[in-house]
């Protein structure tokens, strides 16, 4: 198994003129496993999701050092669907996301993608996504990173928008995905479902590790 | 090249939903040369036909100077950003695959541009075949210089007038407007679509214009290439990537 480790990373957010606008995160020491699911918890912007963004490689520490495997695939759950191209429905979105990273779909994808649509109750009937509802776009958002292949499934609150039902689906989601071998990390403000899919539960204030 | 297939689909698909939005924008491309014939009446035929082919090399080279500048400010802002950047190169990647479809996209609309051309005196459709080369390889240059405006918008967002007037200076240009001799001669020569229009208008000759054009093209791609990866590295160490 293969870890995601994040040593004394600090990160400052700075305007275009390299002056420091926020502060982002101060020595995280953090280290993300495969085959457990770790909650981040904390307040709005406490940091949650700049951890998550520094993982993906969206941003560079300004102090520390992110170690993780050369060829570790992510798989990414925006907030809100909004990492979703809205002129697009939701088979045409993961069609962009294989053909963007240069691989070919599945065998079976259709099928794939029926069945998880069914499984959330998502009959978007080849909808766009920017007429989906909030809660729609979450669910086509959570569909189609399970859809790329993946060894580590991070996602930003996935489960803001979602109906009783569907959580349900998405966490024993997580439980297969664990099961598969895979990591999954993600950010959530929402401690009873952390309490129930968790592994680890980390807790982030003013962007510092409080508690393990 | 599975994601230029992408893009080429999709725009197919966008086109023939809307066959008549196809006729117009021909149309109005067609009547844009038609306005230049007009406004050049008294330049002769021959050097008519060049000026029309030098419009229409400009038009083509807009989605190119605009393209990455476009896609940062409309997925930036959309949070669809983050999709691209999970992928390394992925902006590259979309922006080269986009400009395929754009070019498609223009291939497209030139049947329509020829049903205005019925009423030319002078509109040349060979020379459209003949500079087609020196045309292909200035439109390459000046996805050199989209990429340095589009890392400009990575770094500063607010950029739409300088790419506005970027823009309008390259059109202008392209028609040979405001190149005369001495400091803009010079200046023309160094951009892509500048030198095409110097060497147009001088009348040189197709085989001729590649070696030139070709080196200035190289020049501002390795240029667009440093500015880019610059503007990346930079943009991920002060955190504009990161939409909440």
């Amino acid at each position: 198994m293969h870890s995601i480790v994040l040593d004394g990373v600090s990160f400052h957010y700075r305007d275009a003129f390299g002056r420091r606008a926020n502060e982002g995160i101060v020595g995280v020491n953090l280290s993300l496993e495969q085959g457990k699911v770790t909650c981040l918890l904390g307040a709005n912007g406490s940091g949650k999701s700049t951890i998550i963004k520094l993982v993906l490689g969206f941003a560079y520490p300004t102090d520390g050092r992110i170690f993780k495997p050369r060829n570790m695939r992510f798989s990414y759950i925006g907030d809100g669907g909004r990492s979703l191209y809205s002129y697009m429905n939701l088979d045409e979105n993961v069609r962009y996301s294989y053909a963007l990273r240069g691989i070919a779909l599945r065998n079976g994808h259709d099928e794939e993608l029926e069945r998880l649509s069914r499984l959330f109750g998502l009959i978007d009937g080849g909808m766009k996504v920017s007429a989906m509802s909030r809660g729609m776009r979450q669910k086509a958002a959570i569909i189609c990173a399970l859809l790329l292949p993946h060894d580590f499934l991070i996602a930003d609150e996935p489960t803001l928008g979602l109906d009783g039902p569907s959580q349900m689906e998405f966490e024993s989601i997580l439980r297969c995905e664990v099961g598969l071998g895979r990591g999954v990390c993600l950010s959530t403000n929402d401690m009873p479902m952390a309490r129930r899919i968790s592994d680890r539960m980390m807790f982030i204030e003013g962007g510092r590790l409080i508690e393990r | 090249m599975r994601l230029i297939g992408f893009e080429l689909s999709s725009m197919f698909k966008r086109r023939i939903k809307n066959p008549l939005g196809l006729v117009f924008e021909g149309m109005t491309v067609g009547c844009f040369l038609l306005l230049i014939e007009k406004v050049l009446g008294d330049s002769g035929d021959a050097a008519i036909a060049v000026k029309q082919v030098m419009l229409i090399s400009s038009v083509l080279a807009l989605p190119a100077l605009q393209g990455l500048y476009r896609m940062m400010s409309e997925e930036l802002s959309s949070g669809t950003a983050e999709a691209l950047f999970q992928v390394e190169k992925g902006p590259l990647y979309a922006l080269l695959a986009r400009d395929a479809s754009s070019v498609a996209s223009m291939l497209l609309i030139m049947p329509f541009v020829l049903i205005p051309m019925r009423l030319s005196d002078c509109f040349d459709a060979a020379l459209f075949a003949k500079y087609a080369f020196p045309v292909l390889l200035m439109r390459i240059g000046m996805l050199g210089m989209g990429l340095i405006l589009g890392s400009l918008t990575l770094l500063f967002r607010r950029t739409a007038t300088v790419v506005n007037v970027s823009s309008i200076i390259m059109v202008v240009t392209s028609l040979g407007v405001g190149i005369g001799k001495g400091f803009l001669n010079i200046l023309a020569r160094m951009t892509p679509n500048g030198l095409l229009a110097v060497m147009m208008q001088n009348g040189g000759n197709p085989s001729g214009m590649l070696l030139p054009l070709s080196l200035v093209s190289a020049l501002w791609i390795a240029f667009g290439l440093l500015a880019y990866n610059l503007s990346v590295r930079r943009a991920k160490r002060f955190g504009f990537l990161i939409s909440n």
